[in-house]
């Protein structure tokens, strides 16, 4: 499969969901004699899109040299599991980060990002994070007088 | 301009904002010199640390890591092979042959001097031509704008490439997509916000650019296993002497004045940047040489590392002319550092020299005292620079992810900004590896509002009528060039060849 051809596919099915997401844009009742008003961008962006993905669909490669030889797809070449669960654990980071707090969910993901990464030495992945998020939180706190919330579940455990 | 140039030197030479240019070249050397990151993504990552700063301290900073990153990225390509970023591939066709050869200090050497004059000379012609073109465009209307916003995201995807040119259209529309995201500025009402609170302000500038270039990049250099790699280290007996005999010096030193020249122009124009600039230069100087000269390109010439590197530093300053005095990036760098800019609530363009005359003059001046730090400071710290450079992926990668997530944080403090640019890393992710660029994207998400302001404003004016288009000068110019580099690939695939046939055949390396 042509990676011209997915992307245009992908592309035609983002401004098509645009369109119609643009038809629920509220209008005031002056618009009615307006030239421009909150709707006209995305609906031009979304036929704009429309006729472009389809122009990439019909020639996936039309301005590239080789013609779209060199084109095909290798994507699940990689190491995808690893960059899977990294993004897991940037997730996983952003539901905790209001309980647990700036200093332990950071020093959490930073461990867990090392074990995903292959280091195994504990000392680095145990005591390593710690170091680096207590000098950034004793830079960001007391030196740069930003605040950052404790967590909201270890404020109730510690009050 | 000479009042100019004191208010620069006089806020430019300030200690706190000498630090900013020396730690901005430090740290964005260090941040070149690692392949994955380039200049962009060098200076989306310090875009959380100047916002505790005063304007113009921060874009000194940023600038520092700009031009700081471009050098980084030469001492990796000299070293390893891997470049470290697109603007200093052509530099590893020349300077890693020489590395092999034994001559890597005399390579990094001859870079670092290449680098620091052609940002020397295209600063000075900035000082020139950026005051020139800001007069100029202080007489622009709303309709000049809406075209002036057109050319600029039309030349930037024009400009993109061979087998780019449809992607990068795409890519801008969806950054003007995303900038519609949130409340419509003239009429109060939301779009796209689906009821939530979170959307109601639009996504931030700097959630979309630590997402697409500095997150996504990082997912990407692990996805191709850099944290499997083992460098080897890289000591004082490898580098060998980084003198330059004065005969070297006379056979580049035409090459640099050539290709600092060409960088510059290059530069100014939005969407070419360094990376053109270098392949151009490189090209440019190979087809210059003649006899035993010619032949050593792509085996260890020095002019073919003097080229790229002194076009390379010359596209990046050459870049900040539109961004400063139009509001126009240069390229995908400076677009970041325009919404930095408008994040201070400043609004770069004409009025800049006029209303803001410490932040234009500063950065100017700051660029000539870049280019010193750059050669007293990082070229005797190159041996132990690169020493940083085997700390290993594993614990270096996370910490690049931890410190782009701390930064989104740490702008509204909300966790659903992660969330969001977890999301905008996995997109841009998969559209990276379906062949579509991230700066066109970036650029489209600045000029979006602004495109759609200044076009709403110029209907109002004209009572509806799309006229405005043809009948002001400034206008009509600026959409013909439009259509004119809209038409350019298709001009130079069809129309170019026949004219070049015979001639010698462009890059190609033996």
């Amino acid at each position: 499969m042509n990676r011209g051809r997915i992307g245009g596919c992908l592309f035609f099915l983002l401004s098509l969901g645009y369109g119609v997401a643009a038809t629920d844009i509220p209008t005031l009742p002056i618009d009615e004699f307006e030239a421009m008003n909150a709707r006209s961008l995305p609906f031009v962006l979304s036929g704009a899109g429309m006729i472009l993905s389809l122009i990439m669909l019909v020639f996936p490669a039309a301005d590239s040299e080789d013609g779209g030889a060199k084109d095909e797809v290798g994507l699940l070449d990689g190491y995808w599991m690893v960059v899977a669960a990294l993004i897991a654990t940037v997730i996983a980071y952003a539901l905790v980060l209001e309980r647990l707090g700036f200093l332990l969910s950071t020093a959490l993901f930073l461990a867990a990002g090392f074990l995903i990464l292959g280091e195994r030495r504990w000392p680095v992945v145990l005591g390593l994070p710690f170091a680096l998020v207590g000098t950034l939180w004793l830079i960001l706190v007391p030196g740069l007088d930003i605040y950052l919330a404790p967590g909201s579940l270890l404020a109730r455990l510690f009050g | 301009m000479i009042d100019g140039l004191i208010i620069g030197i006089t806020t430019a030479t300030t200690p706190y904002n000498l630090m900013m240019v020396c730690l901005g070249c430090f740290a964005g050397t260090f941040i070149g010199m690692l392949p994955g990151l380039g200049p962009v993504s060098a200076v989306a990552l310090m875009i959380p640390v100047t916002y505790g700063l005063e304007p113009s301290s921060g874009l000194i900073l940023m600038a520092g890591v700009y031009y700081g990153a471009v050098f980084g990225g030469s001492t990796s390509s000299i070293l390893l092979n891997a470049p470290g970023c697109a603007s200093t591939v052509v530099t590893t066709f020349d300077g890693f042959p020489m590395a092999r050869s034994g001559r890597a200090g005399k390579a990094l050497a001859l870079a670092a001097y290449a680098s620091f004059s052609g940002g020397t000379i295209a600063a000075f012609a900035m000082m020139i031509a950026a005051p020139a073109l800001a007069r100029v465009s202080l007489g622009f209307q709303s309709a000049d704008y809406f075209a002036l916003m057109v050319l600029g995201l039309t030349s930037i995807t024009a400009l993109s490439g061979r087998g780019k040119v449809l992607p990068a259209i795409m890519m801008a529309i969806l950054g003007v997509m995303l900038s519609t995201v949130g409340t419509d500025a003239t009429s109060g009402l939301p779009r796209f916000t689906f009821g939530r609170m979170d959307l109601v302000d639009g996504f931030s500038f700097l959630l979309l650019a630590m997402a697409t270039f500095a997150l996504a990049e990082v997912l990407l250099t692990v996805r191709e296993g850099v944290h499997r790699q083992k460098d080897a280290p890289i000591d004082r007996e490898r580098l060998g002497s980084m003198r330059l005999s004065a005969d070297e010096i006379k056979n580049v030193a035409p090459a640099i004045g050539r290709s600092s020249v060409l960088g510059f122009l290059i530069g100014i124009l939005p969407g070419a940047g360094a990376t053109i600039a270098s392949f151009i230069a490189y090209g440019t100087e190979r087809n210059l040489a003649r006899g035993e000269a010619a032949d050593e390109f792509g085996r260890g010439s020095l002019r073919g590392v003097a080229a790229p590197e002194a076009a390379n530093n010359a596209a990046s300053t050459g870049s900040f002319v539109p961004m400063l005095t139009l509001g126009i990036p240069g390229s995908g760098t400076t677009a970041i550092m325009l919404g930095a800019l408008i994040a201070y609530g400043i609004q770069p363009g004409p009025r800049l020299l006029v209303d803001n005359p410490d932040i234009f003059w500063s950065v100017i001046v700051s660029m000539y005292v870049g280019n010193v730090v750059l050669l007293v400071m990082n070229l005797p710290l190159i041996p132990y620079l690169s020493k940083l450079l085997s700390v290993p992926r594993p614990i270096l990668v996370p910490v690049i992810i931890a410190f782009c997530m701390i930064g989104v944080y740490l702008v509204s403090f909300n966790s659903v900004d992660i969330l969001i640019m977890a999301v905008i890393a996995v997109v841009a992710i998969a559209l990276r590896l379906l062949g579509f660029p991230m700066a066109p994207m970036l650029l489209g998400f600045i000029l979006g509002g602004y495109l759609e302001d200044n076009l709403q404003r110029a209907l109002i004016i004209n009572d509806g009528a799309w006229s405005f288009l043809w009948e002001r000068p400034t206008t009509l110019a600026l959409s013909v060039l439009t259509g004119l580099i809209l038409a350019w690939p298709a001009v130079s695939r069809s129309v170019l060849p026949r004219i070049g046939a015979g001639t010698r055949a462009p890059l190609e390396r033996e």
